[in-house]
């Protein structure tokens, strides 16, 4: 098993512009109450990690739950809204609008170069290493559009069929020889046929059956096949020190937090052999950092305040990278093969 | 039914190849052979006695292709240990006797291969989308350990190892730049002994060029006094450095590799100073890998094609060259001795 540490060439900022930010999350919150708040419609949940039916109140976001996992420490929403809340939610709701319209067109440049394509390398490489053969994809993605073209221009796949099953619009304006856009439930993937790469970018948090997508990716892939994926994770250090202060923890588009041991837990219930668990985050202490400066009150602890406020760049930097290699990073990347 | 499986030497490879065997449902140990036992002491007598599929040669140098041979002529599947043995002359003897019996499977220990940053390393050079190598560049040193200790090491015994840590350690970094270059036509090397007092070098340098200009670098060195291994592969478009190593001791540092890519003419990162990704490792598989191959090509019969006998020849011409070069005096850059 492998872990990967990136180095730094870019700002938080450039791809999360506050004020942007900041006009999303108001749009979200307005629309939670009426879009996903339905009374009879939420359903309880056990732990999207391990299964567990233990867990306590964790805090409130947006008038929706969090409980935190008395067994492996996930935090989760539970009652959580059902997929076809979610689905119309993530397809018609003003803050989905305002994602594509104003806050993807924005940062789409500086996504492309510092995110996706870093991506797309990282995917080729992989598949050049463990799985050569590997030339038949589908994406589960979210925000799949620009990652889907750095893969075309490297040639990654021979075709890759694209499901979106929360929102299927930002991949619609791509007119590229090896994509498919092939609409389907989360339980339906396999019917697509077998798969030698399923990527599944940016939705564990916001989908409301985590068990569904490994279930339906391991049905899709061929023996030895791959499953690459992300997800935001509360054992990251941003999330364990400003906790429900974060401003990246909110409904419904982190309507999952796993942690690392409920990772692990679901990768081993699902039969996926980890092939590489990577925290390649490189925000985390800048989130920190900012959050207490606007909020000098904020509960943390002494050190974690003397760290990101007091001392310079470069111990940031060194900081930013440990946590990368501790996988301690709340940003967290898996490749898994079905044995 | 697992093949009946010999080890001929139980020090420190020794020790490593039983629990590799021992992991192995393919291969069971029918016996450990070694002068300091009171039983098998003999590997002659313990190789007719016990007729083993398999014999694992765990010796010291001079003792190896003997070994090594008299397991071929007896029938047996030979997994030889690094280098084989002290002359180019050795090498020559073990290859014919496996000419003499191609139905037997025989590999050397190469194992540096099978360590993950060289795996992932590989398979980023092969993939191709860096570029071809343009030079590689390679620091494997140790620190000797305790004076004395070290200097009675049969491993500095001229006589029994046939050179110093070129032969021993350098050799890996040799197989490793074969392993990504293939053949190098020219070799120009000057080795010293300038610390340790012992027969043999303790220090390497090496440069080498391939047919198609490559060109790579080497320091084999018994005097770093933190041990260090470091492969550095500069490519077209970009570079990847493979530094520390799974070690039982963890002694060379936790097992990496940096992979850094060209920065491209209309990127703002500045020029010189890319983003690097550091791929960090936690299990080291070489040994079992190598071992698994090398049962996988006697239970389907198929051809060994890595860590070969022609391997191991050429990184001994290599090495042969360079002490060659040493005995007489002067390093001019000469062709390489081409193979028998």
């Amino acid at each position: 098993m492998k872990t990967i540490v990136y180095s730094r060439d870019f700002e938080e900022l450039e791809i999360r512009p506050q004020p942007v930010i900041e006009e999303y999350r108001r749009l979200t919150a307005a629309e939670i109450g009426p879009r996903l708040i339905e009374p009879g419609a939420l359903v309880e949940r056990l732990c999207p990690g391990c299964r567990a039916d233990k867990s306590t109140f964790a805090f409130e976001k947006f008038a929706m739950e969090y409980r935190l996992c008395s067994v492996c420490g996930s935090v989760f929403v539970s009652p959580c809204p059902s997929d076809r809340q979610l689905i119309r939610f993530f397809r018609d709701s003003a803050a989905a609008q305002f994602w594509r319209d104003s806050l993807a067109k924005q940062t789409g440049n500086v996504r492309r170069k510092k995110i996706y394509g870093p991506l797309a390398e990282w995917i080729v490489g992989i598949i050049d290493r463990h799985c050569p053969r590997g030339r038949e994809s589908i994406d589960i993605g979210y925000h799949s559009g620009p990652l889907l073209e750095e893969l075309c221009e490297r040639h990654a796949f021979k075709r890759i069929q694209v499901t979106n099953p929360i929102s299927d619009i930002e991949c619609a304006g791509i007119a590229m020889p090896a994509i498919e856009l092939r609409p389907t439930s989360l339980d339906q993937v396999a019917q697509l046929g077998a798969a030698d790469v399923i990527l599944s970018f940016d939705i564990l948090n916001c989908i409301s059956n985590t068990e569904a997508l490994f279930e339906s990716a391991r049905a899709a892939l061929s023996p030895g096949g791959l499953l690459l994926l992300n997800a935001i994770s509360i054992s990251g250090f941003d999330l364990q020190t400003l906790w429900n202060q974060s401003p990246n923890i909110f409904p419904p588009d982190r309507l999952n937090l796993l942690s690392t041991e409920g990772l692990a837990d679901a990768v081993e219930r699902h039969g996926f052999q980890l092939l590489e668990f990577s925290t390649p985050g490189m925000f985390d202490v800048d989130v920190v950092r900012r959050k207490l400066a606007d909020d000098p009150n904020l509960e943390c602890s002494k050190f974690v305040r003397y760290l990101v406020m007091n001392r310079d760049s470069d111990t940031s930097h060194d900081f930013q990278e440990f946590l990368q290699r501790h996988r301690l990073s709340s940003f967290v990347r898996l490749a898994l093969r079905k044995p | 039914m697992p093949l009946k499986t010999l080890i001929v030497g139980y020090g420190y490879m020794g020790k490593i190849r039983k629990r590799v065997v021992d992991a192995l449902p393919e291969l069971s140990l029918c016996g450990i052979c070694d002068p300091l036992f009171e039983g098998l002491t003999d590997y002659g007598k313990a190789i007719d006695s016990l007729r083993p599929d398999v014999v694992f040669v765990c010796t010291p140098n001079k003792y190896s292709p003997d070994v090594a041979i008299y397991a071929l002529e007896k029938g047996c599947h030979v997994f030889s240990e690094k280098p084989p043995g002290r002359t180019l002359e050795d090498i020559h003897r073990i290859r014919h006797a496996e000419k003499s019996r191609p139905d037997l499977k025989l590999m050397f220990g190469f194992n540096h291969r099978h360590h993950p940053a060289i795996l992932e390393a590989k398979s980023l050079v092969d993939g191709g989308r860096m570029g071809r190598i343009i030079w590689l560049r390679g620091v494997y040193g140790k620190s000797g350990g305790p004076d004395r200790e070290f200097e009675r090491s049969w491993r500095n015994d001229p006589e029994v190892s046939g050179g110093g840590i070129l032969l021993d350690q350098g050799i890996h970094m040799l197989d490793l730049f074969r392993f990504f270059c293939g053949d190098f036509e020219k070799i120009h090397g000057i080795v010293g002994t300038g610390y340790w007092n012992i027969g043999v070098e303790d220090n390497a340098f090496v440069v080498l060029k391939t047919a198609a200009g490559q060109i790579a670098q080497l320091h084999s060195s018994a005097t770093l006094w933190k041990h260090t291994f470091r492969l550095e592969i500069g490519l077209e478009g970009g570079y990847l450095v493979a530094q520390g190593l799974l070690s039982q001791t963890g002694s060379y540092g936790r097992e990496t590799l940096i992979i850094g890519r060209k920065v491209s003419a209309e990127e703002d990162t500045a020029v010189g100073n890319p983003r690097e990704e550091i791929v960090y490792f936690d299990r080291d598989l070489s040994w079992d890998l190598q071992v698994k191959e090398f049962v996988r090509c006697i239970v389907n019969d198929e051809p060994i094609s890595d860590s070969t006998s022609l391997d191991a020849l050429r990184v001994m011409e290599l090495i042969t060259e360079v002490y060659s070069q040493n005995r007489n005096g002067h390093s001019p850059v000469r062709s390489r001795v081409t193979a028998q």
